[in-house]
C-alpha cells in the first residue's frame, strides 16, 4: 500500500467512521479474552487470568471502530451478560471447541440469553475456539450440540477458529465489520 | 440474594424498635416502619456486593456516577474506581490526592471526569490508558463532562474558587473560559444536550453553550443549609426537566421555548411584547413547574417514572429547632437511617424505606449520595418499565452501596408469599408477569400452606393446575405428602392418568389405601371405573381388595369394583359370584353371554331372588343342563314359604309350557300351584298332562270347589254321572251338559241328563234348545211329564220342528247330492 493510499484511508476513515459496539460472552475459559488480544494486537498469550466483571477495548480495523465488551464468563457474571449484550450490534459467542463436555452448559446459556426480549434480532457470531488443540468438535458438530438451527429470527453465523494460531481472525473481523453500522 | 434484601429491610423495622434513643419521633418512626411492612414496598435493596465491601475496607466512598454500562465510585482516598453492575471492579485510577468530589461520564461511556479537593481534574479515558489533569488549585466541587465529549473534549467544573469553567481544546492546547463567577463557590454542574446547569451560592443558573446564553436564574430556597452541611443536588431528569433538591425543597423546573405553545402561530403583539422583554420567538425559557417542601434533608433526587425518588435525611427534632440559623455539625453517633423516599409531583408520598446503611449513626446529610440509571428510555408505560429498562437507584453511603430496584412481578409473588396470601400470589404467577418456575415455588408453597391448615380438598383440587405435567412433583412430594397424611382420598379424584401418567406404584399405593378404609370404598370404585387399568396392576389390587373381603370389610362398592377388576381379568366365574352377590341383573347377561350355565348349580336362589323371571326364563331354557328337580329342590329351601311356592309355580308353569314333560315329577304339585295361584290354567293342565293322579287332583279341586276342574276329572275317572251332575246341578249351564254327553257319546249318559233335566221345567226348555243334531227331541218331549209347565215350549217345540225340517231337507239334499254324485261317477 503506497502512502497515497494510506493517506486515501486516513480521509476516508475521517469522513466515513463506522462504529459499532460488541459483547463477547461465552462460559469461561472459552478464550473471549484471547480473542480481544488477538483481534486488538494479534499477540497470544497461554497465561490468561479469567476476567473480572469485564474487560472494554477499543480497536480500529480500517475505518471501522470497534468498542468491545469482554464480558467475564464465570456462573457468577452470567446475569450480567443480557445487561451488556443490549443495544450492541452483534453477540460474539465464544465456545471451546475442544471441551466436549461443557458444550450443553455453554448451548443452555446462549439460549437463555438469546431467549430475552430485549435481545430480540441481535445478530449472533458463535465461534468454536481452541481448533489448535486435539480432538475438537467439528464445525457442523458444533453448530448441532448448539442447536443453533433452533435460533430463527435472527442472523447467526458460525466460524471455528484458533486464537494461538490466529486461525480463521481474519473472517471473523470480516465479519464484525460486516455488521458494523455507519456512524452519522 | 433475596434474603439479603430481605435483611436490608426486615433490618430496619427491628433496629428503630431495639433502639433505646430518648428521641420522641422515634418511635413513631419506628411504627411507620412497621406500617409499612403491610403495603407493598415499590423498590427492594441489594448491597452491592462484588469488590465494593473489599474496596471500602480501607477506603470510604465520596460519589458515584452511573453510566449505561458502568458504574463510576470515587472515594475519599482521591481514588476512582470503575465497577460493573454487580460491583466488580473493572479499573482503577489513582486519580487525585484527596476526596473525590463528582464524576461525570460523558453519553458514549468512553470518558469519566472526576474532580477533587486536591484542586484537580482529571478526564480518563476508558478504553486507553490517557488521563489528562486539570489544575485549579482550589478544591474543585463539580465537575460534568460535555455529553460529547468524545468530539468536543469540553467539560464544566467548578468549585471553592467560584469559577464555573468550560474547558475546551484550543487551537494550542486546552483552554478555560469562566462562563460565570462572583456568587461563592460552585456545588453542582450537571451538563445535560447543550445545556449546562450549576448551583451556586444564590441558586442554580442554567447556560446554553449553543446559544451562549445563560437561560434562568433558580433562586435558593429560604433557610437552605451551607453547602458545607448539605450542598445542592442538580438531576437531569430528561432534556426539558431540571431537578433541584437543595436543603429540604425540591423544584422541577421545566425548559420551555417560546412560541411552542403558541397555537396560532406569531402575532405581531406578542412579537413587539417579545422583543421588549428579549423573549424572542424560539428562545429558551425555564419555568418552575412544582415546588416540594420536605420534613427532610434531601441527599440525593432522581426521576422515578412520572415521580422522585429522594433519598431523604432525618435531623434530630432538636436539633432543629436550635440550627434555625446555621445547621452546625451535629454531635456523631446518634444520627437516623436514610430513607428512601417515593414523592409525586404533589409532594404525595408513595413509598417510604429506611435503610441500614452500615455506619448511618455517625454520618450526616451530606455523605450520602444518590444516583440513577439508566438516563433514559426509563419511562413507565401503565406502570410497567420496558423489559430490561427499570430505573436503578444507587444509594452510596461512606461504607457502603446499596441498589435499589423496581421490584418486579417475581418480587411482587414473593411478597404476597412472605404476607402468606398464597391464593394472591398464585393468581400472580398465572397473570403471567413473573417467572414460570415461580408457579412452581408457589404453588408448592400454597399447597404446604393448606396442608398445614388441613384445607386438604382445596388442596387436592390444585393440584393438577399447580403441579400440571411434573411427574416427580406429584409423585414424590404430592401423592406421598397425601399419603402420609392419610389423605390420598382426597387427592385421588385429581390424580392425573395420563399427561403426565405416574408410575404404577403410585395408582396402586392410592388404591390401596382407599381399600382399607370401607368408607372410601365407593371412591375405590369410582377410580377402578374411571382409571384406565393399563396404569396400575390389577393383579395387585385385585389380592389386595381380596384380603379386604376377607377380613370382614368388604361393602358393595367394593364388591362392584372387584366385579370389574375380575371382568377385566377375564376371571368370569368370580364376576358372576359378585354380580349374584350384588343382586345386579348384569349377572343374566354374564351367563348367556359367556356361557356360564355350569354356574347355575347352586346359585338358583340367588338368580331367582334377583329377576325371578329372567331367571325361571334361564333355568326352563337350560333344563338340560339343569334338572327340573333341582331347580324345585332349591326353590323349595327358599325361605320365604309364599314366594317359594309362587316361584315353583312360575317356573314349573313355563316349564310345562315348554316341555309338558320335563317337570312331569311334579304335576301332582303343579295341580296344587295352579289351583292355588292360576286356577284358570288348571284346566288346559289338566286337559294336557298324563302325569298327575287324578284323584290327587280331583281331591284338590274338590278343596277349593273348582267345578269345571272336577267335571273334567270325573269324566276322566269314568264317572260320566256324577260329572253330569255336577255340571247340571253346579253349573247349571245345559250347553256345557249337553256337550259333555256329546263327548262322552254315550246313550245311558243321554237319558242320565234327560232324567236330571225333567227335574226342573227350564232345563228341559234348554235341554230342547240343544237337542238338535244331537239326539231325537222326541226322547226329550215324550218324557216331558203332562203336567209340567214348560216355559216358552211353543216357541222351543216350533223351534225344533223347523231345526228338524231343515234337517231332514238337508238329509234330503244331501242325498241328492250323493246319488247324483255316485251315479255320474258311474
Amino acid at each position: 500500500m503506497g502512502l497515497w493510499d494510506a493517506f486515501l484511508n486516513w480521509l476516508r476513515s475521517l469522513f466515513f467512521t463506522q462504529e459499532m459496539e460488541l459483547s463477547l460472552i461465552g462460559l469461561q475459559n472459552a478464550g473471549k479474552t484471547s480473542l480481544v488480544n488477538v483481534i486488538a494486537t494479534g499477540g497470544f498469550n497461554e497465561d490468561m487470568i479469567p476476567t473480572v466483571g469485564f474487560n472494554m477495548r477499543k480497536v480500529t480495523k480500517g475505518n471501522v471502530t470497534i468498542k468491545l465488551w469482554d464480558l467475564g464468563g464465570q456462573p457468577r457474571f452470567r446475569s450480567m451478560w443480557e445487561r451488556y449484550c443490549r443495544g450492541v450490534s452483534a453477540i460474539v459467542y465464544v465456545v471451546d471447541a475442544s471441551d466436549r463436555e461443557n458444550v450443553a452448559i455453554s448451548r443452555d446459556e446462549l439460549h437463555d440469553l438469546l431467549g430475552k426480549p430485549s435481545l430480540a434480532g441481535v445478530p449472533v457470531l458463535v465461534l468454536g475456539n481452541k481448533i489448535d488443540k486435539p480432538d475438537h468438535l467439528s464445525k457442523q458438530a458444533l453448530i448441532d450440540q448448539m442447536s443453533l438451527q433452533s435460533l430463527a429470527d435472527r442472523e447467526v453465523s458460525c466460524y471455528m477458529i484458533s486464537c494461538k494460531n490466529s486461525t480463521n481472525i481474519e473472517v471473523v473481523i470480516e465479519w464484525l465489520v460486516k455488521h458494523s453500522k455507519t456512524k452519522s | 440474594m433475596e434474603d439479603e434484601e430481605e435483611e436490608l429491610a426486615r433490618a430496619d423495622a427491628d433496629d428503630e424498635c431495639d433502639d433505646d434513643d430518648d428521641a420522641a419521633d422515634d418511635s413513631s418512626s419506628a411504627q411507620e416502619a412497621i406500617d409499612d411492612e403491610d403495603e407493598e414496598p415499590r423498590l427492594k435493596y441489594k448491597r452491592l456486593g462484588g469488590s465494593v465491601p473489599s474496596l471500602l475496607s480501607s477506603d470510604t466512598a465520596s460519589c458515584i456516577s452511573v453510566a449505561e454500562r458502568m458504574i463510576a465510585l470515587g472515594t475519599h482516598g482521591g481514588r476512582v474506581h470503575l465497577l460493573d453492575y454487580q460491583g466488580n471492579q473493572v479499573k482503577e485510577f489513582a486519580a487525585h490526592t484527596a476526596t473525590v468530589n463528582e464524576l461525570s461520564f460523558d453519553s458514549a461511556g468512553e470518558f469519566v471526569g472526576s474532580c477533587s479537593d486536591d484542586g484537580s481534574v482529571v478526564v480518563s479515558s476508558l478504553y486507553t490508558d490517557s488521563h489528562e489533569k486539570f489544575h485549579y488549585h482550589r478544591p474543585m466541587k463539580a465537575v460534568a463532562l460535555d455529553p460529547d465529549y468524545c468530539k468536543t473534549n469540553r467539560f464544566a467544573g467548578g468549585g471553592l474558587a467560584g469559577h464555573l469553567i468550560l474547558n475546551s481544546k484550543g487551537w494550542f492546547g486546552p483552554k478555560d473560559q469562566v462562563l460565570h463567577s462572583g456568587e461563592g463557590p460552585i456545588h453542582a454542574v450537571k451538563w445535560r444536550t447543550s445545556l449546562i446547569a450549576w448551583a451556586n451560592d444564590e441558586g442554580v443558573k442554567l447556560f446554553d453553550t449553543a446559544s451562549q446564553q445563560r437561560l434562568t436564574f433558580i433562586e435558593k430556597p429560604k433557610n437552605s443549609p451551607d453547602a458545607e452541611y448539605l450542598r445542592p443536588h442538580l438531576v437531569w431528569q430528561d432534556d426539558v426537566h431540571l431537578l433541584v433538591g437543595w436543603g429540604n425543597c425540591i423544584k422541577i423546573a421545566a425548559l420551555r421555548v417560546r412560541g411552542a405553545d403558541l397555537p396560532g402561530g406569531l402575532n405581531s403583539e406578542t412579537f413587539s411584547f417579545g422583543k421588549r422583554f428579549n423573549l424572542l420567538p424560539g428562545t429558551k425559557y425555564v419555568e418552575i413547574v412544582s415546588v416540594l417542601q420536605t420534613e427532610y434533608f434531601i441527599c440525593g433526587l432522581a426521576p422515578y417514572g412520572g415521580a422522585l425518588v429522594v433519598l431523604a435525611y432525618i435531623e434530630r427534632e432538636g436539633s432543629k429547632t436550635e440550627s434555625a440559623t446555621g445547621y452546625s455539625p451535629k454531635q456523631t453517633g446518634h444520627a437516623q437511617r436514610p430513607e428512601v423516599c417515593i414523592l409525586n409531583w404533589k409532594n404525595e408520598e408513595l413509598a417510604t424505606d429506611a435503610l441500614s446503611m452500615h455506619g448511618y449513626e455517625h454520618y450526616k446529610a451530606k455523605d450520602y449520595e444518590l444516583a440513577h440509571a439508566p438516563f433514559s428510555g426509563s419511562s413507565t408505560a401503565g406502570g410497567q418499565w420496558a423489559a430490561g429498562y427499570e430505573p436503578l437507584y444507587y444509594i452510596v453511603s461512606p461504607k457502603d452501596v446499596v441498589v435499589a430496584r423496581q421490584r418486579d412481578a417475581d418480587d411482587h409473588v414473593q411478597w404476597l408469599l412472605k404476607h402468606g396470601w398464597h391464593e394472591k400470589a398464585l393468581e400472580a404467577v398465572e397473570a403471567g408477569n413473573a417467572r414460570v418456575e415461580l408457579l412452581d415455588e408457589v404453588g408448592a408453597q400454597y399447597l404446604d400452606h393448606l396442608i398445614l391448615g388441613r384445607e386438604y380438598a382445596l388442596a387436592a383440587s390444585l393440584c393438577p393446575k399447580i403441579l400440571r405435567g411434573s411427574v416427580s412433583a406429584w409423585e414424590s412430594r404430592r401423592v406421598f405428602h397425601f399419603g402420609q397424611l392419610r389423605q390420598l382420598h382426597v387427592l385421588a379424584p385429581y390424580i392425573p392418568v395420563v399427561n403426565p401418567q405416574l408410575r404404577d406404584t403410585v395408582y396402586e399405593v392410592v388404591l390401596d389405601r382407599l381399600l382399607v378404609n370401607p368408607a372410601h370404598h365407593e371412591q375405590f370404585l369410582e377410580l377402578v371405573r374411571s382409571w384406565p387399568q393399563h396404569i396400575y396392576s390389577v393383579p395387585t389390587i385385585i389380592s389386595a381388595a381380596e384380603i379386604q373381603c376377607s377380613t370382614g370389610g368388604k361393602t358393595p362398592f367394593l364388591l362392584e369394583a372387584l366385579a370389574i377388576l375380575y371382568l377385566s381379568q377375564g376371571q368370569l366365574e368370580n364376576v358372576l359370584k359378585l354380580y349374584l352377590e350384588l343382586q345386579k341383573p348384569a349377572a343374566f347377561d354374564i351367563i348367556e353371554e359367556h356361557h356360564l350355565y355350569d354356574a347355575l348349580h347352586g346359585n338358583i336362589a340367588l338368580l331367582m331372588k334377583l329377576d325371578s323371571k329372567r331367571a325361571i326364563d334361564l333355568l326352563v331354557q337350560q333344563r338340560d343342563r339343569i334338572s327340573a328337580s333341582e331347580v324345585v329342590s332349591s326353590l323349595e329351601n327358599l325361605p320365604q314359604k309364599e314366594s317359594r311356592r309362587r316361584l315353583l309355580h312360575d317356573y314349573l308353569h313355563t316349564l310345562f309350557e315348554r316341555d309338558t314333560n320335563a317337570g312331569r315329577k311334579y304335576h301332582d304339585l303343579q295341580v296344587e300351584l295352579y289351583a292355588e295361584f292360576e286356577p284358570r290354567l288348571l284346566l288346559p293342565f289338566l286337559r294336557s298332562s298324563q302325569y298327575y293322579s287324578l284323584n290327587k287332583a280331583y281331591d284338590v279341586c274338590t278343596r277349593l270347589n273348582l267345578v269345571r276342574e272336577k267335571v273334567y276329572l270325573l269324566g276322566q275317572m269314568g264317572n260320566a254321572k256324577e260329572a253330569l251332575a255336577l255340571i247340571i246341578n253346579e253349573l247349571k249351564s245345559m250347553q256345557a251338559a249337553v256337550e259333555f254327553v256329546t263327548s262322552r257319546n254315550d246313550d245311558d249318559l243321554w237319558n242320565e241328563l234327560i232324567n236330571q233335566s225333567l227335574r226342573n221345567p227350564d232345563m228341559i226348555g234348554a235341554l230342547l234348545d240343544h237337542t238338535v243334531g244331537n239326539i231325537d227331541p222326541m226322547q226329550v218331549i215324550n218324557r216331558i211329564p203332562k203336567d209340567m209347565p214348560v216355559p216358552r215350549l211353543r216357541d222351543r217345540l216350533v223351534k225344533v220342528i223347523t231345526d228338524y225340517k231343515t234337517e231332514t231337507s238337508l238329509r234330503g239334499g244331501c242325498n241328492n247330492i250323493l246319488k247324483v254324485c255316485v251315479s255320474a261317477n258311474r
